[in-house]
């Protein structure tokens, strides 16, 4: 318990991914994470490594590689920051996409969430319920009666 | 064979891959996520994600952000209603509307704005912006201020206030910090009780119009903006048909923007924290207000009408009280210029400001004493008078000009860097070589005759642009010459 109190200066903290990936980070870059935040409170040992129990090490570090890009204050401009942010969503395939948004959410990184449910909604943006289903592979389980039925309920929802 | 075993396996995992890839996982997130994607669309295309599945039927009814673009004329009430009444959120976070010219067409009616306006309300919402496009009178409903909830208020549009007798009013928004009015058409004259029933307000943002009101009488003359916590405040009102009096008591005020021609204000007690202002005393072009005679005289205090005293006294108190800034900037023309040395309101000390911003520089010289701990100055877009004499002797930048870049390179001793970008008018600039060449030949004159003056700062670097020659002379130096910008054109001419 002692050890919590002393100086948060680059204290140092194990994160354990659900496949017992380690990584060694900053604790300002893991403060991030709500969660962990809130772990960290509740932990004895501070040397001990930290379960972040449903985001597998892959996914881990592309979520340490943005906590860290965001830890670090003042370092570039709010414009560079976004250039980034928009960078990094962009490299990600759908897949990765998913369990970062998985991840951002239960490791409860707001900026990262804000950021990966943007990314998706601008893919939805645009597209027509059949673009939207064959772009995210989404099998139309509706009858045409029971398709036409629902556009009914708000039919000025799909006018043009 | 190895090769063969490894080809294998990469197949598989190519397969494995493929199969991931086709398999649907956007709809099997959970809805707290979708709802999450969902909120930062438009309703439409929310709604819309409704036929894509059974996974998706309702998913959309869990958003908390109701964003709308609509252009309808008619039947919006109903249109907000049905998609209220399939919201399953108790609390909403944001409503956002904005009306594509719809109020262009007479259609739509107070009472349908205030019925769908009454529907929004009761949703509990933090933030509701409504864009009533800006050309485009709306007629703002009392009730909107009239929430528990509301955190943020923005309208945009021609903002029309038809509201009963104060006494039947009621304004209750105990919770509201930003409120944006853009732009109002009139002073209500319930401004001030709405103000007043904000206790919590931290950000005013109040844009009027009253040009169209020209030939009206306003209903009131009177602003009074009471705010205790109130941290910015931006006022925009550029002509006004009469003058207005404006009462500001916001004692933890940090940021003020004020952009006004006339109007009179006044601080019923002097912000204690204010760090930046900005302050535009200047008409705009756009009304076409001519310059009256005594703008034309020589600025004598004496001879000013009595209103036009009262104005520079009351506004010099006014900025007096914006004694604790760091950072000024002031941009003021001749009838509302508080800096007239022969104003005989004396305006405190700036101990604080830092950085100031001004436009105009014959007066400044005799004013520059109120601003001991000055590190930044920038005098820029001199006033119409400097021009003028331009024009007409073009032979010598203004008189006043010389003297001030004299005076501030005599008078700074620590000044590191000074900037001057020059524009010389003249009428043929551009049309022929030989006036060309008269002109580059004028900024050099110009430049040689600033690089000659005595600095008193020992560091003081000099740096000069006009529209044809750039010069600049490090410190100590006062022998360079200027370097014409374009060479090629100066030779062939």
């Amino acid at each position: 318990m002692a050890s919590t109190s002393t100086s948060t200066l680059s204290r140092k903290l194990i994160l354990k991914s659900s496949d017992g990936e380690k990584f060694e980070v900053d604790e300002n870059v893991a403060m991030q994470s709500q969660t962990i935040k809130h772990m960290i409170e509740d932990l004895d040992d501070i040397n001990s490594p930290i379960p972040v129990s449903i985001v597998t090490g892959t996914i881990l570090s592309k979520v340490i590689e943005y906590c860290k890009k965001h830890a670090t204050e003042d370092s570039d401009s709010d414009e560079q920051l976004k250039q980034w942010d928009k960078e990094y969503a962009n490299n990600m395939d759908l897949n990765t996409l998913y369990y970062l948004l998985l991840a951002a959410n239960y490791m409860e990184i707001k900026g990262l969430l804000e950021l990966i449910t943007q990314c998706v909604a601008d893919m939805i943006k645009g597209k027509s319920p059949e673009e939207i289903r064959a772009h995210f592979n989404i099998k139309n389980d509706f009858t045409p009666q029971e398709e036409a039925n629902i556009r009914n309920e708000n039919p000025w929802a799909f006018e043009n | 064979m190895v090769d063969g075993k490894i080809m294998k396996c990469y197949i598989r995992k190519q397969r494995r891959r493929s199969r991931a890839e086709e398999e649907d996982r956007l709809s099997s997130l959970p809805d707290v996520i979708l709802t999450n994607i969902l909120s930062r669309l438009p309703i439409h295309v929310a709604i819309a994600t409704s036929v894509l599945s059974h996974r998706w039927r309702r998913v959309w009814t869990g958003i908390t952000c109701v964003e709308i673009v609509t252009c309808r004329t008619s039947g919006v009430a109903a249109m907000f209603d049905c998609i209220l009444r399939q919201l399953t959120s108790r609390k909403l976070h944001v409503f956002d509307l904005a009306l594509l010219e719809v109020f262009k067409s007479p259609e739509i009616s107070e009472s349908e704005i205030e019925l769908w306006v009454r529907e929004v309300c009761s949703r509990n919402v933090e933030d509701i912006r409504i864009d009533a496009h800006y050309d485009s009178q709306f007629c703002v409903p009392a009730i909107l201020f009239n929430s528990q909830s509301l955190v943020t208020l923005k309208l945009w549009g021609l903002l029309q206030f038809k509201w009963p007798e104060i006494g039947s009013l009621c304004f209750h928004l105990p919770n509201l910090k930003s409120l944006n009015l853009c732009k109002l058409i009139d002073v209500p004259l319930s401004l001030g009780t709405l103000l007043r029933s904000c206790p919590h307000l931290e950000h005013l943002d109040l844009d009027f119009d009253l040009a169209d009101n020209l030939h009206f009488s306003l209903s009131s003359s009177v602003v009074n903006i009471i705010a205790p916590n109130l941290k910015s405040l931006s006022i925009h009102m550029l002509y006004t048909p009469g003058q207005i009096s404006v009462y500001i008591d916001a004692p933890k005020l940090e940021n003020l923007k004020i952009e006004n021609f006339y109007s009179i204000y006044y601080f019923l007690r002097n912000p204690t924290v204010l760090k930046e202002a900005r302050i535009e005393l200047m008409h705009d072009e756009w009304y076409g207000l001519e310059s009256d005679d005594e703008e034309e005289k020589e600025l004598d205090y004496g001879s000013l009408s009595e209103a036009r005293k009262e104005y520079l006294h009351q506004m010099t108190k006014f900025v007096g009280g914006m004694s604790t800034v760091t950072n000024l900037e002031l941009r003021l023309e001749s009838l509302t210029n508080i800096f007239k040395y022969q104003n005989p309101v004396k305006l405190p000390i700036f101990s604080n400001v830092a950085h100031l911003e001004t436009n105009f520089l014959k007066d400044l010289m005799f004013s520059l004493h109120c601003f001991p701990n000055l590190e930044h100055l920038k005098v820029s877009d001199c006033d119409d008078k400097m021009e003028q004499s331009s024009l007409c002797t073009p032979d010598s930048i203004s008189d006043c000009f010389d003297k001030f870049l004299a005076y501030i390179l005599r008078n700074a001793f620590v000044l590191e860097k000074l900037l001057v970008k020059f524009h010389m008018v003249d009428g043929e600039y551009d049309k022929y070589e030989r006036e060309k060449a008269y002109a580059v030949w004028k900024e050099c004159q110009f430049c040689k005759s600033l690089m000659k003056l005595p600095r008193s700062s020992l560091t003081c670097q000099l740096e000069l642009s006009g529209r044809s020659v750039i010069a600049s002379a490090p410190s100590g130096i006062t022998n360079q010459s200027p370097v014409p910008l374009c060479h090629s054109e100066t030779q062939n001419s």
